[in-house]
């Protein structure tokens, strides 16, 4: 609801020619009084219709016709007005029938505009189309949008897809991974700093690329990732950031009794919007000490990549690992278009996209740069190829290497891009699936009913 | 239902909603005369104490979709009766039946007639009733997503009778209170 449309109805509100308050009780008013009386006094049955018998027993054709096409139209009447009527059987977010949605802005997309909400029905037809359900009817009311579908309305999976919002970004991995020391990785690569290395080109060390964004490439556990996070500088607000503020989590000392098989804390609770929440939260959990660390606006912990394990932080397995990186995204899901998973030349999974205008010059420039950076690092050792990272729900899709040789300028994008990442079918696959939901340009919500 | 528990239901009823009613019908009534509130409440209630087993959990908006059509047959008698009344004294018909309690302000009333009868309904039945879209969408007989979207266009063709009027009256606002159309568009 706009400021608009809140004050039409307080402006109506104030003109009410006869307030509640102004109109006395049924138990102070005689006459009232009067009227339950004489209502009481009423019998219930309504008077019976009377019927009227037709004289003539024959009912002609002329007669017929109009009398049947009248039942047919009462009948679809009937039939329309059942369906459409909305049984207020469901306990929240619109009817039997329907969900209501309502949308507010986010930080990419600072304003409700129609361009935005048109995205946002045709994000929201495509999940659902992917989830199986037939085509859905969408309605808009302002900053609302209404869903309707019977299937959608009774589908809990349904309906915490329409509100799901997978943050989709393209990042500069070495640009934006944070080394142990707590510097950028690309600042390190020059000086020949192991870690560095590591990071950028994997575990098998300069030259093997492929191999960087897993989880034995320099990744950490938790509460040494949040540690390292927490130390960073805030960052100042940015629209190419996924967060606001700052983001805190809650831990339970290392070999306490809520982390006996851990040699280091292990998570309780977050992320929370902050330290007394998170804190909070862990206590409910029953600890009765936790250590609470924040990570600020601008730093973000993601998962590192795992072909075996779902695209999303698992915080509580103590197997999981992760990196620090600065929050700073070169595009977003939103500015993907068709994506799908094929195979390359040599037969090798990929995934193909194409991408807007504004993402394809968002996607150049980002691949210049990294090449920029790739060229310059060869000048001064051997090959280190650099690369960029797509990030979904806070976990490295995948980190896939650019070649600067054959890219000295960047990838021209705008007919669409490939990426490969050593991936099997299923999981080309699922990757493909994931980008086409692409990032909600609105924040949607639920509006109970 | 036993006899005795259904007056009891009744009563109970009528005495939470009797202020709803009554102001409904106050507020949708061009005339104030007391015969006419009286028995189209009356008439309201004793549609409940007939159909009071088809009543749901929520009564209100049940109640008032009955006052709603409890009025419109009034309206329809009134407007019958007065154009008998001109045909006889040979005149072309002056009156016109009302929907809206006076006492509002000519602007927000002409606002107010310039939308079709249900916008209107569904603006008022949420200012005045003080019902949530939903519930008002039962007391329409409508759906809630139906109700939303004509809600929403209600407010739009107000608001924007309102700031018309505005500029017509000398590019003054509406009313002291009423935005300008930089501040709407914020």
């Amino acid at each position: 609801m706009t400021a608009t449309d809140d004050r039409v109805l307080e402006v109506l509100a104030d003109a009410n020619p006869h307030p509640r308050g102004g109109i006395p009780r049924a138990s102070q008013d005689p006459r009232a009084q009067a009227m339950l009386a004489e209502i009481l006094a009423q019998p219930v049955a309504e008077p019976p219709f009377r019927r009227r018998r037709h004289e003539g027993a024959r009912i002609g054709i002329r007669v017929l016709a109009p009398v049947l096409s009248l039942a047919v139209v009462l009948a679809v009447t009937a039939v329309l007005l059942h369906a459409g009527s909305g049984r207020h059987s469901v306990a929240s977010g619109g009817t039997a029938d329907e969900v209501v949605l309502r949308l507010q802005p986010t930080p990419g997309v600072p304003r409700v505009t129609n361009a935005a909400v048109n995205e946002e029905i045709q994000i929201l037809g495509a999940r659902m189309k992917l989830l199986g359900s037939a085509p859905v009817r969408f309605s808009r009311a302002g900053d609302e949008i209404v869903v309707h579908s019977r299937e959608i309305a009774a589908s809990p999976l349904a309906r915490s897809e329409l509100t799901r919002d997978p943050q989709v970004t393209f990042t500069d991995w070495e640009q934006n991974v944070i080394a142990p020391d707590g510097r950028t990785v690309a600042s390190l690569l020059l000086r020949g700093n192991r870690q560095a290395e590591i990071i950028s080109q994997g575990h098998g060390g300069l030259g093997h690329g492929g191999l960087a964004g897993t989880a034995d490439a320099g990744a950490l556990p938790l509460y040494a990732a949040v540690r390292l996070a927490s130390r960073q500088p805030a960052r100042a607000a940015a629209v190419t950031q996924t967060r606001r503020g700052p983001e805190s989590f809650a831990f339970a000392p290392a070999a306490s009794l809520r982390c006996r098989a851990s040699s280091t804390p292990c998570w309780l609770a977050g992320p929370s919007a902050s330290p007394a929440a998170a804190a909070s939260a862990a206590r409910r959990a029953g600890a009765a000490r936790p250590l609470v660390l924040t990570v600020p606006q601008g730093t973000t912990i993601v998962r590192a990549s795992d072909p075996a394990a779902a695209l999303r932080p698992d915080y509580p397995d103590p197997s999981a690992r992760y990196y620090v990186m600065r929050d700073d995204a070169a595009l977003t899901g939103l500015e993907l278009r068709r994506v799908s998973a094929s195979t390359d030349s040599a037969g090798q999974p990929d995934v193909g996209a194409s991408l807007t205008a504004a993402g394809a010059r968002a996607f150049q420039a980002l691949t210049a740069e990294i090449a920029r950076r790739g060229t310059s690092l060869r000048l001064a050792a051997a090959p280190v190829y650099q690369h960029f990272a797509i990030v979904i729900d806070g976990a490295l899709a995948t980190v896939p290497l650019l070649n600067y040789d054959e890219y000295p300028d960047g990838v021209v994008a705008s007919s669409g891009i490939q990426i490969d990442g050593d991936f099997s079918q299923a999981r080309a696959t699922q990757l493909a699936a994931l980008l086409r939901l692409r990032t909600l340009p609105l924040r949607a919500t639920i509006v109970p009913g | 239902m036993d006899e005795k528990s259904r007056r009891g239901n009744f009563e109970k009823l009528f005495a939470e909603h009797y202020v709803d009613v009554r102001g409904y019908v106050l507020r949708r009534s061009g005339t104030e005369a007391r015969s006419s509130v009286e028995d189209a409440v009356a008439e309201t209630f004793l549609v409940a104490w007939r159909r009071l087993d088809d009543i749901g959990a929520d009564p209100l908006p049940w109640l008032l979709g009955v006052a709603r059509r409890v009025l419109a047959n009034q309206r329809r008698g009134d407007q019958r009766r007065l154009a008998l009344a001109d045909r006889l004294r040979g005149t072309t018909p002056p009156h016109q039946v009302l929907e809206l309690a006076p006492g509002l302000s000519d602007r927000l009333r002409a606002g107010l007639l310039a939308l079709s009868p249900r916008e209107r309904e569904a603006l008022l039945l949420v200012a005045w009733e003080g019902l949530s879209p939903d519930r008002a969408a039962r007391a329409t007989g409508c759906s809630a997503a139906a109700f939303r979207v004509r809600l929403h266009r209600a407010r739009r063709h107000l608001a924007g009778h309102l700031e018309t009027a505005g500029e017509q009256a000398g590019g003054a606002r509406p009313s002291a209170d009423w935005p300008t159309r930089e501040e709407t568009t914020r």
